[in-house]
């Protein structure tokens, strides 16, 4: 069955954009091959000590799937020479964030979202669009750049 | 880790075609999105990652939509609509903890089910596989994880198209 859904608005409203700073990125590439890949072993040692604010992983590169962890504040990383082989820690990041209305079955969405980046002139780090919710992980001195374009492009409500 | 973590739902997708992007690709992965959002495809997951030589990412869309799609890719070189279909496998909720992320990677990979990509949103995790394996993973996910009573992993019953 199929539901048509006209969502079109001049404007695409938001639920409220949200900035986050002072976080780190943590990437470990995920080796299927193994049966216990060092990604599972960093999560299991993690899991009590870390706050995480979102996960991701696209395997466009030629390296593979990458596993990718955005933590509030800095990482606990193992000591010298107990890090996983490949670990990568991006620190500090920022991240703005934010939600919408049937975002998830809307197109254009990303779209916008990248767009008011661009033409503010911030470089994107990642960027995660998942159900109705879409990060944005800038650098460091970022996020306050990036939540003034994203209010210009989306409707917030305090701003409407 | 001993034990199920605890969740209230699992829920499968309608067929979806990943999409990858390349880095340095030209035209760059922007403008393959706008192309895509001019022809009013819809992105179910997108996951885009930064730096040089360029954004470089992948995103999924509906299987009805492929035959639109390869036709805008024509003009697109290097980027990859991948002829396996995929699915989505989204766990609800993830409380921002990785136990259930490890569990359910461990799960996968015991399983030898390949990952195509995860991404979460506010409250799910939403993990990228290969569609014919969608049922095996979640199989597989209700061997680490506890649905409650009476829940069992669920499929849409209706899909919603933008007009």
């Amino acid at each position: 069955m199929e539901t048509i859904a006209i969502y079109w608005e001049p404007v695409i409203k938001t639920y409220g954009i949200i900035e986050r700073t002072g976080l780190s990125l943590v990437s470990l590439a995920l080796d299927s091959t193994r049966s216990d890949p060092a990604i599972i072993d960093y999560l299991d040692a993690a899991r009590t000590r870390d706050n995480v604010k979102i996960v991701f992983a696209s395997g466009a590169t030629d390296e593979g799937l990458r596993v990718n962890i955005l933590l509030d504040g800095e990482a606990a990383l193992p000591g010298d020479g107990d890090s996983p082989p490949g670990l990568r820690v991006d620190a500090p990041v920022e991240l703005v964030y934010f939600q919408g209305p049937h975002f998830g079955d809307r197109y254009g969405i990303a779209q916008a979202a990248l767009d008011a980046l661009a033409d503010a002139n911030i470089a994107l780090r990642s960027m995660v669009c998942a159900g109705a919710s879409v990060y944005l992980v800038v650098p460091e001195g970022q996020a306050g750049a990036a939540g003034k374009a994203l209010t210009k492009a989306f409707a917030v409500p305090n701003s409407t | 880790m001993t034990g199920k973590v605890s969740i209230h739902g699992l829920k499968l997708s309608f067929e979806l075609v990943l999409l990858k992007l390349p880095a340095g690709g030209d035209p760059p992965a922007r403008e393959v999105l706008r192309r895509l959002s001019a022809a009013r495809i819809n992105l179910t997951c997108v996951v885009l990652d930064g730096g040089e030589p360029g954004v470089a990412g992948t995103c999924c869309i509906d299987a009805e939509d492929r035959p639109l799609v390869e036709r805008i890719l024509v003009q697109c070189p290097g980027v990859l609509a991948q002829s396996e279909a995929v699915g989505t496998l989204t766990v609800f909720p993830h409380r921002y903890q990785l136990d259930l992320l490890a569990a359910i990677l461990r799960s996968l990979v015991r399983e030898n089910i390949p990952l195509a990509g995860i991404a979460s949103s506010l409250s799910a995790l939403t993990f990228i596989l290969p569609y014919k394996q969608l049922d095996q993973a979640a199989a597989a996910v209700c061997r680490v994880a506890q649905l409650p009573a009476n829940h069992a992993p669920f499929r849409p019953q209706f899909r919603v198209k933008q007009v």
